[in-house]
């Protein structure tokens, strides 16, 4: 297949690559993900010019309704949604010219056929070229089943210059097993390299600025190891409860929920080697490599390795909540955990020794996600009679709020006495660059419509999470005897800084 | 929304002898106190002072100070600097260096709850103390952070100046928008393009970033593979800007950029001096292989645009049948884009265009620290149009 001439006008630094004509079909076409992301993130590209005027959505439900009944659906959700001043009409108008609506059921072929001649129509239309992005934007559980059905329909594979994609959205699989089968079924109709797993945290600019600080600038990588690094500390905070989303999350968890998919890719990031090249499958090889080397808990270590918690009422940023067991659509006696926590250990050179604790929980104190680096103490002390005692410098990295880089250190105290202050270096994105970083779904879209999967998680890396987790979940099929034990608006239960401590740490406060 | 304020201590340095850059920095440090000071009765955040680049504004006089004060206030928002302002009127009465500190701060919450900051040094000359500008100036900036030099002198008097200035420099930006004598103009930036080559700094062109959506528009059409054996066909170019028709020979800078950008990168050769005239611009020959590609000028009166800005781009292939066009909506407020080949229409679109203010243009080319050579061979052939006249 020859490759398309260059774009001689695409020339230079300020006119980026630009995607490709393509339909994005959105499985769940009138749920809360469309509405509330994917419409507004695509709005937003075309607004930036980031994608063509070629280009449309086909929305799929089961709810019957015409083409324009759903253009003004989509246009209420936009209101709603976008967090721009006011909609531009006119741009709204020649947008919607694109969108299109196909009422189907997934257990139904003949839907998916009516799919396929839709598509047709809108080629021709819309001058899509035959490119596709099949988005999952439903239950997991229909996955596997629409699968089967694109390629019964003879859609999973393109037809000459042509392009297909599908974005799966989290979780994938509720488990090991479930996750192994969702990814052999796609991959009997999709090759991996058209599979794009979701994660919108990979989309945040301060995880994707953890690829720069660490490869770009010399001097971090030489300390990025057992011999400078005492231990890595992840928190991954939510201030809210489940939102009324309490049956998703009775099957789902915090393990399930967040541990083993966004909190491993941060681990992974800052476990890694440096990458050969900026190729995604380079990128993604390294972070696979990371997480190979996880130390395996076995059942007996469970105890003493992961916690588990569910909040109980309390009060969280001066509002008064109630407590798991009494949310919406949840099981007044559940063992479904909202917090957990755990320690893990690599098996290689450069993380020998270096304990990773990681913590993710639901009405904690405040919602926060960061990365810190705690690094050795100084081998010998010259200032132990300063007034204060020496702490080890620390490397902050806030994923969200504040996004932004922070590195603590001692300084003197301005006088005649040898007095140590502990002082942080701040670089914050806000202040820094005073421009509001692109919402985590468009980078994705985006990218997705490039056909650049960098961001996106690979079936090994899905898989690899599962397997650390397992023995955990095992563990914790036993229902709880002691939840709730965690107050809303704490910082966990008490058995997770018990945790920390017998690793002979202590959690931050962020 | 955004709400930004200044506040500004015209404390009035005396300069001495020799420049005292200590007194200054204590004066700024001091500004920093007082403000800290005055914002912790009112708000609970500590005011943050940022810097992320050095900026030096060289302005041909006095008057365009007020403004320049304001551009730099909303420029802060984007790029916290250190901003140093110099205004050097050579044909005044003489009067030595005189300097003041100002700073400015945002009360934009969504930024990390801390106040964006940056200060601001004023330095003013008269007659033969311009001379002394540069080594005053540059001083001040503060070390290991990009430097940028904003040139709003466009009477060429100050070559010299320009150039120490260029020393010190990173990037020198400029705007060519301005020009009543678009082909001078056009000199004036090959000439300053051949100083940052020697100086090894970058050229940037304020009104260059303002052609970005319609080069961005017209980079589309290419992008659509069913449309490029018209397009690599294309035979005639009209490019439509604002003026007055009475000045029909005079081509606006934005339509010589954007001719000379299309040129350059569809390696289309001038083809011969040629005087001809439409009733209404300037039409140029231009060949590619062995085909013609005729570029034409069409001045448009639209009395509440500026003078000299585009209005409409069409690329036609007669043989085809086929348009791809790109044109302002009356209110200014969209690009309008569309495609027709033989009879059958492509996907049209509309998209919101803004004007962009001079600080947010300004802030565009802060963010790029590398050159950019489709620029400088835009230039070059624009330039060749230009001696064709």
């Amino acid at each position: 297949m020859t490759e398309p001439p260059l774009n001689p006008l695409r020339a230079g630094i300020r006119l980026g690559p630009t995607a490709e004509p393509c339909v994005v079909i959105i499985f769940g076409g009138t749920g809360d993900l469309t509405r509330r992301k994917l419409l507004p993130a695509l709005f937003r590209l075309a607004q930036q010019r980031l994608i063509p005027a070629e280009f449309a959505i086909l929305g799929t439900s089961r709810h019957p309704m015409s083409d324009e009944e759903y253009r003004s659906k989509m246009r209420e959700a936009l209101a709603e949604f976008s967090d721009e001043d006011g909609i531009d009409e006119a741009a709204w108008n020649s947008f919607a010219q694109g969108i299109f609506y196909v009422a189907g059921e997934f257990k139904d072929a003949e839907s998916f056929n009516t799919i396929k001649s839709r598509l047709e129509e809108i080629d021709q239309q819309r001058k899509t070229q035959g490119n596709r992005i099949f988005y999952l934007a439903t239950a997991p559980e229909f996955f596997g089943l629409i699968a089967e059905q694109l390629a019964a329909a003879n859609l999973s594979r393109s037809q000459d210059r042509a392009w297909t994609r599908i974005i799966v959205e989290k979780p994938f699989g509720h488990d090991l097993e479930s996750a192994r089968s969702l990814n052999n079924k796609l991959a009997q109709v999709f090759e991996e390299r058209q599979i794009y797993r979701i994660d919108h945290y990979l989309g945040k600019e301060t995880v994707q600025n953890l690829l720069v600080f660490r490869f770009a600038n010399s001097i971090f990588e030489p300390l990025w190891n057992y011999q400078y690094i005492d231990h890595v500390q992840i928190t991954n905070a939510e201030a809210i409860g489940v939102e009324g989303r309490g049956g998703y999350y009775e099957q789902a968890g915090a393990l399930r929920d967040m541990m083993q998919n966004h909190v491993f890719q941060l681990v992974s990031l800052i476990a890694m080697d440096p990458p050969v090249s900026l190729n995604p499958n380079d990128i993604r090889d390294e972070k696979f490599r990371a997480l190979q080397t996880v130390r395996t808990i076995i059942p007996e270590q469970v105890a003493d390795n992961a916690v588990r918690g569910q909040y109980g009422p309390g009060q969280v940023l001066g509002q008064t909540v109630v407590g798991y067991r009494e949310e919406p659509g949840v099981d007044p006696h559940s063992s479904t955990e909202t917090f957990a926590a755990m320690v893990i250990r690599f098996d290689n050179w450069r993380w020998a020794n270096v304990p990773f604790l990681l913590r993710s929980g639901k009405r904690l104190q405040k919602r926060v996600t960061e990365i810190a680096i705690y690094f050795k103490e100084v081998p010998h002390r010259l200032f132990s009679d300063t007034g204060a005692p020496l702490e080890p410098n620390v490397l902050l990295i806030r994923i969200q709020p504040n996004e932004g880089i922070t590195l603590r250190f001692g300084a003197k105290l301005p006088g005649q006495a040898l007095r140590i202050r502990w002082v942080n270096m701040d670089f914050r994105y806000g202040s820094s660059f005073g421009v509001k970083p692109p919402e985590a779904y468009e980078r994705l879209l985006l990218d997705c419509i490039l056909g650049d999967s960098t961001l996106y998680a690979r079936r090994d890396m899905v898989e690899r999470g599962w397997e650390i987790v397992t023995p955990i979940l095992e563990a914790w099929k036993t229902p709880a005897v002691d939840f709730p034990n965690y107050e809303s608006g704490s910082w966990g239960p008490d058995a997770s800084f018990d945790l920390a401590r017998r690793v002979g740490r202590e959690w931050r406060k962020p | 929304m955004r709400d930004s304020a200044m506040r500004s201590i015209p404390q009035q340095i005396p300069v001495p002898d020799t420049l005292d850059v200590e007194s200054i920095e204590r004066t700024l440090a001091k500004l920093w106190q007082e403000t800290a000071h005055e914002r912790e009765h009112q708000v609970d955040d500590a005011v943050l002072r940022t810097r992320a680049a050095d900026l030096m504004v060289y302005l041909k006089d006095e008057s365009l100070l007020a403004q320049t004060h304001q551009i730099i206030s909303e420029l802060a928002t984007y790029h916290p600097c250190r901003a140093v302002l110099m205004a050097g009127d050579r044909t005044a009465p003489k009067r030595d260096i005189e300097m003041y500190v100002s700073a400015h701060y945002s009360s934009e919450k969504r930024v990390a709850s801390s106040r964006l900051c940056c200060e601001e040094i004023t330095l003013t000359a008269r007659g033969e103390f311009v001379s002394e500008l540069p080594s005053a100036a540059v001083p001040l900036l503060v070390p290991d952070l990009p430097v940028f030099l904003w040139w709003r002198d466009e009477t060429g008097a100050e070559e010299k100046v320009l150039s120490q200035l260029c020393q010190a420099a990173d990037r020198l930006i400029i705007d060519s928008a301005d020009s009543p004598d678009p082909a001078g103009h056009i000199d004036s930036v090959a000439r300053k393009l051949k100083l940052a080559r020697e100086e090894e700094i970058v050229l940037s062109d304020i009104n260059w970033a303002r052609l970005l959506p319609w080069r961005a528009s017209l980079a589309h059409f290419y992008d659509v593979q069913g449309c490029r054996t018209a397009l690599d066909q294309i035979d005639h170019v009209r490019i439509d800007f604002t003026g007055e028709p009475e000045k029909s020979s005079i081509v606006s800078v934005q339509g010589l950029l954007i001719a000379g950008w299309l040129a350059s990168r569809l390696d289309w050769k001038l083809a011969d001096k040629t005087q001809a005239l439409a009733s209404q611009g300037r039409t140029y020959n231009f060949s590619k292989d062995d085909r013609s590609v005729v570029v034409s000028f069409n001045v448009i009166h639209r009395p509440a645009m500026k003078t000299g800005r585009l209005t409409q781009i069409e690329l036609e292939n007669s043989e085809l049948k086929a348009v791809f066009g790109v044109s302002r909506s009356e209110d200014g407020t969209h690009l309008e884009t569309w495609t027709q080949i033989g009879g059958q229409s492509y996907p049209s679109r509309s998209l919101p265009v803004r004007n962009m203010s001079d600080a947010q243009l300004l802030s565009r080319e802060m963010e790029m620290l590398c050159d950019d050579k489709v620029y400088e061979e835009a230039i070059a052939a624009a330039m060749e149009m230009v001696r064709h006249r």
